[in-house]
Order: C-alpha cells, then structure tokens, then sequence
C-alpha cells in the first residue's frame, strides 16, 4: 500500500526516536517548552504549506484558523463542558466551513497571488477584531481553559511538559506521513501541477477548482488542530495571541527557511526558527525593547535574499556535491 | 453631524491616499507587496517629532526634512536588500520586506522607547469654523498638502523623460530594457519616492497623531487594501479608494463603533475583489 522508499522509512525511524527520546535527556522547563513551539510551528508550517507550497496560493491569513481551532476548543470547553478532542473535532470543521467562505468566492473570482494573499489576510483582520469585541468568548480580557484533572482524555496536563511534547510529536508525525503519501498521489501531482501553471493544468483536465478547495480546506482543518492544542498548552490565551498577523509569518517562515512545497523544508525551517526567536527573546529581550526582533529581522532578510530557495536547497546541493566526489 | 463626520472622513482619507500612493508606485513598477511601508512612515513620524522636540522645527517644516530623510533610507534600502528580490517569486519579496518591517520597528522601540507621544503647540493646532462646520487646521492643511503632493507626483509619473520611464517598466519590464531604460536606476527612484511619500505624510500626521513605533502597523493593511481598491498601479485610484476609505472610516466609527472602523473597510474590500478582482473600484 504505501509505497515509501526504504531509506526514507530508516531515516524517518532514526529521526523519530532521537525526537522521542530528546525530552528525557533535555533537562529544564524552557528547553521542553522550545521543543514543543518548535514542533508546533513545524506542523504548522507543513498545513501552510500544502496550499502556500505545493499549490502555491499564498495565505497571509492563516492565523484566522490557529485563533478559530484555538477558540473553539476553549469556548466548548468552558461554557459546555465539551471534550477537548471533540472540541478539536469541531474546530477544524469550522475552520474548514470557514475556508470553504472564502475560497468559493475568491477562486471564482480568480484571486491570485498578491491579491489573494491580502484578501486572506483581510479576513483574519475582520475576524480578529470581531474576537476582540465579543463579549461571549470574553473580548479582549481573551479566554481561560478550564483546570480539570490532567490526562490524555482530557488534553491537558497543566504545567507538566513532556506530554504535551509527545502529543504534538505524534500529531506531527502523522500529518507528515499524510503529506509525504498526498504529495505521491493524484493529487499531489495535480496540486504542482497548479502550481506551475494553472491553465495548462486545467487545459489537460484537472478540474482545478476542485482541487484548490481541497487542499485549502485540509490547510485550514490542520491547521485548526494546531491552535486547540495550543490553546490546551497555553491554557489561557487573548485574540492577539492567536489572531495576529505575526501567528501567519511565523507559519510562512518556516516553510521559507527551509523550502517551500518540500515535505521537510518546514520542518527544518521550525526546528532552526523557534529555537532562534525564543532564545533571542530570552537572553535580549531584556536588555531594551526590540532587539532580539532586530536581530531575528536582520536572520529573515539575510536567509531569503540569499537562499531563496530554502536551507533544503543547500541541503540538497551538499549531498549531491559529496556525491559527486 | 453627518456632514461633519463625512468632511473629517475626506480629509483624513486624502493623507491615507498620500501613504498608499507611494506603496502603489513600488507595487505597479516593482511588483512588490512592501510589508515595511507603515514603518518607513512611522520613520518619517520621528523624525518630525524630534525635529520639534529636540530642535524646535514645526511638523510643518519638517515635511521636507522628512521627505528627503526617508527618500535616502528607501535608496538604502533597496541598494541592500531590495534590488536583490526584484524578480524573485511573490513570496520572497513578502518576506525580505516583513524582516525589513520587525527591524524598522524595532529599531524605533529600541532608541525611543514603547512610549506614546504626541506633539505639544505646534503651529497648527484647534480648528476653523466654516459655514457651521469644524473643521481642524492640522488635519485640513494635511490633506491640501496632500492633494498638492500627489498632483506632483502624478504630473512627475505622466509628463517628465524619467516618469515616462518608470511606467514603461510598470507596462512591460523588457520590452523597457530593450529600449535602453535603466530599470535598475529607475527602481532605485521608485522606490525612494515611495518612501518619500511616507515621509511626507509621517510628517503631516505627526500634527494630530500619536506617535510611536507601533503607529505605522495599521496602515499597512490598510494601505494595501487601499491600493488594490484603486486598482493596479493607478496614483488617481489610490487617491480617490483612499477618500472612500477615509469616509467609510469615519462615518463607522461615528455611527458603529470605533473599534469596527477597518474591519468594515476590510469587508468591504473583500466585497469588491471577489467581484472585480484585478481592477479594484477604479481601475478598467
């Protein structure tokens, strides 16, 4: 059934079990919160990336559906008493009813490029202060989860890390191997093939639409999951948090870093960004307002006016160099 | 009232026009999205506001200053980073750009501070009584500098050799190379009059704004959205989506609630580029 190469399968066990044992070698609180946003925005980044990367429709407004998948979950959770996986469950739903209202007008219209870009991110402003203001998920003052006892039915663990490091763990691996198995199916070649030209691709029969709607919608629902364990990991959140422009950049880096529409370019672009960003903020954040942010800003023009192509590119053109040899 | 709200709308919406004009220019001829254009303007804020607090110049006065301050760090900047984007995919530009915004802002948070501050007796200040109306001085001396501004700069894009130039790249880049037009001076240009645009109005908002180095951060969106509602690379668009844009601001947040101010003009974008896509309210 999935026809995966064996190299991948060794490298990909490797891989997984130096990861699973990290958080039991890794000592302190900080270091386990690092590797758990690092893995976050890796998953992140890797739902951004099937629409952004492989069919290229850049969303700057991503963060709609991490606030969305967030807020879904507390609100359940706090005024209905409702599980939290199906709270999950609800929230990508909603996040991909959401997707679906936007992409049936702006892939109608044929929105492309710099102008779909900012109409997403138009609708994420529009919904951010509609969180903002509504009192019934508690406005601006945001939303606390409600404590009950700590265990996986429950997805909460209060201050204790390392189960929320294997959750996000195990969810990234699966989306990972979903990815890897769309991207060798039909409609991982019919998404590229969009991506590379959109009317030759429906010139030879892809029915086009259709795919753009499903590869947004599984963006926007994974997405979703993504912001209700984070809003399960944090425990408290407000609408910046969650909504702000800045939650779409730090799931469009990654991808950048890395490479975008590769399957490990997000993956790599998280594990070398959130590290960066939150030692950054840890040890210069406190010596005046904005450094670490100068310096991180300073890290994004550099790698993308010099590696356009993602650090996978460099990675890449290494090993066949050595190859070569 | 209504007439109130919609002449304080129009006026505010003329310096929005100001800041989105530049932005359309860079966009038209670079195909650009520049992510740091509310922070060059907030640039141009400071440097108003510490040439009044420091040196005693007026705002006012200072709109050349500004200008001119910001044409060169827009030459910078592009010297640095953005000629090395120029034909890159959409996505590059957008974050070459967005690092260039987080290190404008926070350059700015890192020498002033986090604080809020506003300008105290500046020359202009209280308003004119006409016809039953108020209007502000700061504010209207703005927009008329505004107007004046943009005339210039339309006149400069459409009459002289060198904004000839400019918008045979914006038409088709190389069919211009191939008639011998420097682009990558001309970019250079652009883009610093991009900036300058910013500066000026940085400088007229500095009257009756609060200045800080978040200010710049909502105008970003607001001027893309602002550009792409005059349509592609069209000064005359921006100008008059600018206007619309400050009216539907103001009557909202007079009438609704100032919170919901450009979350009604982002919905109503949305509106019209799900059905005129390309070519926003005024382009054809």
């Amino acid at each position: 059934m999935l026809n995966i190469k064996k190299s991948y399968v060794f490298y990909s066990i490797v891989l997984i079990a130096v990861l699973a044992v990290l958080p039991l070698v890794v000592r302190g609180t900080f270091y386990k919160h690092i590797m758990i946003m690092a893995l976050l925005f890796g998953f992140l980044s890797a739902a951004w990336n099937i629409l952004g990367g492989f069919t290229g429709y850049v969303s700057f407004g991503h963060s709609v559906f991490f606030g969305l998948g967030a807020y879904t979950v507390a609100v359940l959770g706090k005024n209905f008493a409702i599980n939290p996986w199906l709270g999950l469950f609800t929230g990508s739903l909603i996040a991909m009813g959401l997707a679906a209202l936007i992409a049936f007008p702006s892939f109608q219209a044929g929105l492309r490029g710099h102008y779909f870009a900012i109409a997403t991110w138009a609708v994420a402003e529009v919904i951010r202060v509609i969180f903002m203001n509504w009192m019934y998920v508690g406005g601006a003052t945001g939303i606390m989860i409600p404590l009950t006892t700590p265990n996986l039915l429950n997805l909460q663990y209060h201050t204790a890390k390392i189960p929320y490091y294997y959750i996000i763990l195990a969810l990234l691996v699966v989306e990972t191997l979903f990815i890897y198995v769309m991207t060798r199916s039909k409609i991982g070649y019919y998404l590229r093939a969009i991506k590379s030209n959109e009317k030759a691709a429906e010139s030879i029969g892809i029915n086009t639409t259709y795919y753009k709607h499903v590869a947004y919608y599984i963006s926007a629902a994974l997405v979703a999951i993504g912001g209700a364990f984070y809003a399960q990991y944090q425990l408290y959140f407000d609408p910046p948090m969650v909504f702000d422009v800045m939650i779409s950049m730090k799931m469009i880096l990654p991808a950048i870093l890395g490479g975008v529409g590769t399957i490990v370019g997000p993956l790599i672009g998280s594990a070398l960004m959130v590290p960066l960003e939150e030692f950054l903020r840890a040890y210069l954040a406190g010596a005046g307002g904005g450094i670490n942010f100068i310096i991180f800003g300073v890290l994004v023009v550099i790698v993308v006016v010099f590696r356009p192509k993602g650090l996978h590119d460099l990675l890449n053109t290494t090993f066949k160099k050595e190859g070569r040899k | 009232m209504f007439f109130q709200v919609l002449i304080s709308g129009i006026m505010i919406g003329l310096i929005y026009a100001l800041v989105a004009v530049g932005l359309t220019l860079i966009w038209g001829v670079m195909d650009i999205i520049n992510f740091a254009h509310g922070d060059l303007m907030m640039w141009g804020m400071f440097i108003a506001y510490w040439g009044f607090a420091l040196a005693g110049i007026d705002p006012l006065a200072s709109i050349p200053l500004s200008a001119i301050g910001l044409f060169l760090l827009g030459v910078i900047l592009y010297k640095l980073v953005l000629n090395k984007i120029v034909d890159a995919p959409l996505i590059t530009a957008l974050l070459a750009t967005y690092g260039l915004s987080l290190i404008l802002k926070n350059t700015a948070l890192l020498s002033f501070g986090p604080d809020y501050r506003t300008v105290e007796n500046p020359l202009l200040e209280g308003s004119w009584e006409l016809g039953g109306l108020i209007v502000s001085r700061p504010k209207l001396v703005g927009a008329l500098i505004s107007i004046l501004v943009i005339s210039a700069l339309y006149y400069f894009i459409k009459k002289t050799r060198t904004g000839k130039a400019i918008q045979a790249i914006s038409m088709d880049k190389t069919a211009a190379l191939l008639v011998g037009v420097n682009t990558e001076r001309l970019y250079t240009i652009t883009f610093g009059i991009g900036a300058a645009m910013t500066g000026i109005a940085g400088a007229i908002l500095t009257n009756f704004f609060t200045i800080s180095p978040e200010s710049g951060s909502t105008f970003v969106l607001l001027s893309f959205v602002i550009v792409a509602l005059g349509g592609f690379g069209s000064i005359t668009g921006a100008l008059g989506a600018g206007v619309l844009v400050g009216i539907l601001a103001a009557l909202t947040g007079f009438y609704l609630s100032p919170a919901f101010k450009f979350a009604i003009i982002f919905a109503g974008y949305l509106v019209v580029v799900m059905i005129r896509p390309k070519k926003g309210l005024f382009g054809w």
